[in-house]
């Protein structure tokens, strides 16, 4: 297991939304009208099959509150810009929803379009999520435990191309004209491989 | 290993329910096994051999086929579905 270290990733944090950032922890108050993101640079193509570890814990949220707490993609926006503009990506988002559910879903953008799995959790205690993408088919397992024992759900999506990516997200903001906001707890992102980066292009 | 549907499963819808069935019998195998091994009542090697020569394989066919029969349903045209009628407010 080799963690990432969020305190080499880059920051765009112009509202101060990033507290706590520590190598394998951060806190994350989004609010939807402030683009925020925490990202790195692995190199053109670089993931392609993987399996991702990452812990995840919502303890506050407003309606229509939304933060994406995982995230692949070729380029560095705010998710509603990347969908927008036709970018792909994969990732992963908490949204409390209007109707007092709390969502907490696998995602695929692609060609300007939006695919969704779901869980529903109003838990604030961590979810641990391990995220794979075999192929055509992105899973997420969703366990209540560290040592990942105890599964509580299997999200899945059949993708609509063999994606490959460049940049991974910690966090990520869907832009919305609003004030809402939805307060995670991130740690421990594992991308299971070594840290020997290669020349990044 | 493929999914083995019984005689009375022939629809797609009927498919679907039945392989989300399997799927929630599966994790909760999974958990009783997990909480056997969080009890020590099993090794660490017994666990990982549980998860690697039997919920693996099971956890992977059954998500691949309810991908499948989830893309038929989502295409299917069989109902007709109105945004608005189909919604009620209370």
């Amino acid at each position: 297991m080799t963690l990432e270290d969020f305190t080499t990733y880059i920051k765009y944090d112009p509202n101060d939304r990033i507290m706590d950032l520590t190598s394998n922890h951060l806190e994350f108050w989004s609010i939807r009208n402030m683009r925020t993101r925490l990202y790195a640079n692995y190199g053109y193509d670089h993931f392609g099959d993987f399996e991702h570890d990452i812990s995840v814990r919502r303890t506050y949220s407003t309606d229509n509150g939304l933060a994406y707490c995982y995230m692949l993609a070729n380029v560095v926006k705010d998710v509603s810009d990347l969908q927008n503009d036709n970018d792909e990506g994969i990732g992963f988002y908490v949204y409390d929803t209007s109707g007092g559910l709390v969502y907490w879903r696998l995602n695929e953008i692609y060609e300007g379009n939006s695919w969704i799995d779901s869980y529903t959790s109003s838990s604030s205690a961590y979810h641990y999520l391990t995220i794979e993408k075999v192929s055509t088919t992105l899973t997420c397992k969703i366990y209540s435990d560290v040592e990942r024992t105890n599964l509580l759900t299997t999200l899945s999506l059949t993708l609509h191309a063999d994606h490959k990516f460049k940049y991974v997200y910690a966090i990520n903001t869907f832009h919305l004209s609003s004030s809402v906001t939805l307060r995670l707890y991130i740690d421990d992102l594992d991308l299971k491989e070594s840290k020997d980066y290669g020349v990044i292009i | 290993m493929r999914i083995v549907y019984p005689l009375t499963v022939l629809s797609t819808e009927k498919k679907l329910a039945f392989l989300y069935r399997l799927q929630e019998v599966l994790r909760l195998k999974h958990n009783d096994e997990g909480k056997k091994y969080r009890n020590k009542e099993i090794t660490k090697e017994q666990w990982e051999t549980f998860l690697s020569g039997y919920f693996n394989f099971r956890s992977d066919v059954i998500t691949s086929e309810i991908l499948r029969i989830k893309t038929i349903v989502t295409e299917s045209t069989k109902y007709t579905v109105n945004l608005t009628a189909n919604f009620a407010d209370d």
